[in-house]
This record gives structure tokens, sequence and C-alpha cells, in this order.
């Protein structure tokens, strides 16, 4: 086995290299190489596989869209409580005066109530990334987004949830670019 | 992210597989766990509840459970009844006791209390039958007997009556209930905007309301459902639920915001008293006067608070309430006096001086005592718990168990009357008595005033050129 010093990358030989010529291989026997170190990447045509820890994430951000991973939220009745799952939430919002306490509308469009304040029920919902403080009296379902609007009357920025749904919530100007990033827009 | 376990069940319904026997022996029928409402346990044998069978599973209920603990949701609820807590929608009372479940499709399970901790913790709630945290009102509404009801009770037939109104073990219709589901259902129509349909008329105009539906029930003439629906109106109304103004009630009653010592209130129990000594006492010393005639009407009371509390507010730095009392000396004035002063508090009005009492037997003459008292024991009408209570409070009239009226007071002696009135207040007043005009005659000047510049106005108008409209 023989080495081929002539190509070793010295200062000498990289000034050679510019004026004379390069052999060919007809000229030179083909050296052998030593493997060392890392083997060589073989290129081929299929592409590469994702590693794994990509797939997880892919799959938790499908099953958040499917089901949420918070229990399901409790809402009084005039003489039961009623259990909603926080993915069958279009939004909350703060009850009109004189009343006080949150409306919970759902996507199916009926309304529920709840005693405590929309920094409450936001506190309780913060593990589920669907939800998003649109405006200071609207935390959003943004997965049941169905439209996003300008009010015709007040010309401000809302929210629709589909036919069913028959109130809009609003989305105050500073958080409107937040939540065009949240529903991909 | 963090999933608690079987969370997918409630959306894709995953679970692991349930084998179920066939009609054909030997044959399987396999399920998913997530399928299944319950597992009961019936003479040594599993049977699996599916939302439209009951099925008996191939292994015994203590061989699945081990699968249920790990799956997640499954909790027993009483004796061999483990339930799919995954499929819960719905949690209230029972009417036997416990609490009673609601699973997706409509399925009902009775809870026992005592199996209730481990649904709580999963669950993460206090409670199964309210939420926290709560308004003081609806918890006191739900108390009342409120049932979620999908259409007005006045619009209910007679059937739709009895099944939302009779108890789940048999019986008649709870009228009470009907009547606070019909108050609030009342309430809630004028809460969301709406112009009260009783709007300038009384409790009867909204009893006018539910007649015809309680008559539908052929209850009407055994009992007086009239009060039923005053007395609950009343408790709601006291409990803070609701007032009286937001039905926008009519009420005449006999009372008057004093102009210059306004924070002293002069409460008589008789109505006649207002105009007999009231308003000039009000006249005189510039007080707040008002009649409750006998026992003190809620509506009377709590017009008078709100009109009370708003004069105060516009006069800050008012010495505190003084309420003083002109009722027999008898446990029934007593009790009058107890009632209105519980109603002032109701209605937001502080009072923390013991009340000023005019009818007390240093009032009055030995010859006025002799005369015109009356033996309590021998009148009956006092209940002897009553009695005894006011006899410890007062000492009767020499410690023996006499009444006095209050009208005695200031008919026997109207300048001694007057007198009484005065001693007693002075300390209270801002502004002395006799005040510097009486509050009618300012008021019948202020009047006349106006009517003059009216009339001076109207006249000018007459005479000059070009107003007056020309005669065709």
């Amino acid at each position: 086995m023989c080495y081929n010093f002539t190509m070793k990358n010295t200062k000498k030989n990289r000034s050679l290299k510019t004026t004379t010529s390069r052999p060919t291989a007809k000229d030179q026997p083909a050296p052998v190489k030593r493997p060392r170190g890392r083997p060589p990447k073989i290129k081929t045509d299929t592409p590469a596989p994702p590693p794994p820890v990509d797939n997880l994430k892919i799959l938790e951000a499908l099953l958040l869209r499917l089901v949420s991973p918070l229990k399901s939220l409790p809402v009084q009745t005039n003489e039961a409580v009623v259990y909603i799952r926080p993915e069958d939430i279009a939004f909350v919002t703060t009850s009109p005066p004189p009343k006080r306490g949150v409306i919970i509308v759902t996507v199916d469009g009926r309304e529920w109530r709840r005693f405590d304040s929309i920094k409450d029920i936001k506190d309780s919902l913060a593990a589920d990334p669907r939800f998003f403080l649109a405006h200071k009296s609207y935390l959003v379902n943004v997965f049941a987004i169905r439209g996003l609007r300008r009010d015709p009357e007040n010309k401000r920025q809302e929210v629709t949830f589909g036919d069913q749904v028959k109130p809009a919530a609003a989305v105050s100007s500073g958080n409107l670019k937040a939540l065009r990033d949240l529903i991909e827009l | 992210m963090k999933f608690s376990a079987g969370f997918l069940s409630r959306r894709i319904q995953t679970g692991f597989s349930i084998a179920l026997r066939t009609t054909v022996t030997g044959d399987l029928e396999i399920v998913s766990s997530a399928e299944i409402l319950a597992f009961r346990v019936k003479s040594g044998k599993t049977f699996a509840i599916l939302p439209d069978r009951e099925v008996q599973t191939l292994r015994p209920l203590a061989r699945l459970q081990p699968l249920l603990k790990k799956h997640g949701g499954w909790f027993q609820i009483g004796r061999g009844l483990v339930v799919n807590c995954n499929r819960l929608v719905r949690s209230q009372t029972a009417p036997g006791g416990g609490y009673r479940l609601t699973l997706e499709n409509g399925a009902v399970f009775n809870l026992i209390a005592a199996y209730a901790r481990p649904i709580l913790r999963f669950l993460e709630t206090q409670s199964l039958t309210q939420v926290t945290p709560i308004s003081h009102a609806h918890a006191f509404m739900m108390k009342m007997g409120l049932k979620d009801l999908d259409k007005l009770v006045t619009a209910m037939s007679k059937e739709e009556l009895i099944r939302n109104f009779s108890p789940n073990t048999g019986g008649a219709v709870r009228i009470s209930d009907l009547i606070v589901n019909f108050l609030w259902q009342t309430l809630e129509y004028i809460r969301a905007g709406n112009e009260s349909p009783v709007d300038g008329g009384n409790v009867r105009s909204l009893w006018y309301m539910v007649a015809p539906a309680i008559k539908k029930l052929d209850t009407l003439g055994s009992t007086d459902h009239y009060k039923t629906l005053s007395d609950q109106l009343a408790r709601m109304v006291k409990a803070g639920v609701c007032s009286y103004r937001e039905f926008n009630f009519f009420d005449d009653g006999k009372w008057a915001i004093g102009a210059y010592n306004p924070h002293v209130i002069f409460m008589a129990e008789k109505e006649a008293h207002f105009g007999m000594f009231l308003k000039k006492m009000q006249d005189l010393a510039g007080v707040t006067i008002i009649s409750t005639g006998g026992q003190p009407s809620g509506i009377t009371s709590e017009y008078f608070c709100e009109g009370y509390i708003q004069r105060m507010a516009a006069l800050p730095g008012h010495p505190p309430t003084v309420v003083i009392a002109l009722v027999d000396y008898d446990p029934f004035g007593w009790a009058l006096q107890k009632t209105f002063m519980s109603d002032l508090k109701t209605f937001g009005v502080k009072v923390s001086a013991p009340v000023v009492h005019l009818t007390l037997p240093e009032n009055f003459t030995a010859d006025e005592i002799i005369q015109n008292s009356y033996d309590l024991l021998k009148d009956g009408k006092t209940p002897p718990g009553m009695l005894k209570r006011w006899m410890k409070q007062t000492g009767g009239i020499d410690g023996q168990p006499f009444g006095m009226e209050a009208g005695h007071l200031i008919t026997l002696r109207p300048h001694w009357a007057r007198e009484v009135f005065l001693r007693e207040v002075k300390p209270f007043l801002v502004v002395p008595a006799p005040v510097p005009k009486t509050f009618w005659q300012e008021e019948e000047q202020r009047r006349q005033e106006l009517y003059l510049q009216a009339n001076k106005v109207f006249k000018r108008l007459l005479k000059t050129p070009g107003r007056s409209r020309p005669s065709k």
C-alpha cells in the first residue's frame, strides 16, 4: 500500500496546482484511501425520515385539534351542573350588566353561565392552546373560528363561529395580528 | 402537554375491547369500552349497559376493573355499578337523595353520595350540584325550587305543568315551585331589557298573570295561592335576588322625606296617625315620616328606603340614622317596629342607634293608664312566648302584662304628645325645631312663584303683536 504525497494539502503544492495541469486518471493510478473517521454519506433518492420527536409534535398538534387536554368545564343551570368540553366552546364573554359572571357560548349556539370572571376562565383554560384572549371581554377558541370580518356598524374586527353561533366575538386591534398568526392567515 | 387518562375516549370513543356474550353459545361480540355506558353486576353476572341494550360480558367485573382503572374515568357509583364518567354531561340532586348523573345519550344513573368523592376528584370540582363560585342569588333560587324549563310557565299545558312541578315520587303539583319559576321567568324577561309586564301595577297584577296556569290544575279554590306568590316574592326581595322596583309596581305608601332633619325617621304603625300627627311633627322638626299601616308593605319599605338613601347621599356628613317609633305598647306593636327595622336593613338603611319609643308608660298619667290600659293575658290574642319575650324586654306596666295603644298618646293630650316628641327628638336634630319654614309652606310658595312667572310670560306673549294667532 502506498500513498501519493504530491496531493498533500501543503502551501507548496497549492501553488503548484495553479501552475501545473491536473493529472488525469490515465497518468496516475487511483490512490487507495484508507477509511478514516466517519464513513462517507451515501446519497439516495428517498429523503431521510424526520427525527421521531417531530412526529410526536405533529401528533400532539392533531390531537389538540380534535380534543382538549383539559377536563370538562362545569357550568351552572337552574337545577343542575352541566359539563362542557373545552373543545366545544366557541367563545367566552362577560355577562352584560347588571348581571355578573361570564357567558360561555358553545359551537352549537347554546349559552351557559358561570359566576367567575373572564380572567379566572382564561387562567383555568391556559393549558389549552386553542384559547386566545382576542379582546378584554372575549376569550375565543381559535379552532372554532369560521370567519373574520369587520362589523359594518362600529367598523371593528370580529370573528364568527359558523351558522349555529349567532353572536360574534370582538377582536381588539392590538390582538388582531397575533390572532391572524394563530389562525395562520 | 399533559393528557389525562381516557381523554381521547370522549371524542373519538377509543377504548379497549370488551367481549360480550351473544345468543349463540360460544359466539362473542367485541365492542369498544368507550361505547359502554356502565357495567352492572346482577346475580353474580356482569352486564354491559350500551345505549340501546344490556348484554352479559364474558369476563366478570372483577377481571375488567384493572383495565377500567388503567383507562380512567370509570367509577363505582353504587353496589355493583360502574359508570363511564368520560361521557358525563350533567349532574344534579336526585329526588330520593344522592345525585342523578346523565350521560351523553341521555342515560340516567343514580349516584349514592358515599361514592361521590372519586368522581369529584376526577372532575376537579367541589360539588356535583353547584359550580364554584356561584352567585348568592342563584344559589338561593336553586333552593327555592328553580327548574330548567324550555317553555314559559304561563304557556304550559296541564300535562306539562304536572310533569315539571310534581315530585318524582308522585303527588300533587308543587304550586310554590310553579310560582317561583313564574317569578324567575318574569324577572329574566324584564332583565333582558323588556318593559315590565306589570308596569304600574301591583303584586296582584302578577297573580292575574299566573292564575290561569294554576287554574288548569283545578287547585285554585283550596288554598290562597296569591298569598304564596306574595310571600315567595317577598322572600326573593329579602334575599336580594330582585327588587320590587324591577317590576315597577305602583305604590302610594304614606311617607315623606324630611327637608331639614331627614336622618330622623319617625315611624307610626297606624295609617291614620300620618295625617293626625306625623305630618304636623314633620312641619315642626323637618324629620322623615312614614306610616306602615300595620304590617309594613315590602314595596313601601323598598321605595321609602330608595328615596331615603338618595336624599342622604345628597347630604354628605349628616349624622347617623335614628328611628323614633309611635307603635302600640304591646307585643304586636314591638313586632311591627322590628319588622320595619328589618326592612330598613334589607333595603340598605343602616341604623345603629337604639329605637326611641314614644308610647311608654312614663308618658301617661296614672289615671290614663288605669282607664286605657288593657290586659294582654285576658285579651288572649298574644301567643305566650311572644308575651314572655316582650315582658322581658319592657317589663309591661308595673311588671304586669298590660298594654297601651299609641292612639291614646296623641288623642288624650295632643300638646303633651307634641312635647314628648320634641323632647325625645331634640338631641338628634341638626336644624333645631321649630324649623325655619314648614316644608309644606315652602312647597306651596314655590308653586305660587312658578305660577306667577308663567302667568307673566303668558300675558306678555298675548300682548306682543304678531304672536297671537290670526283669526279667520
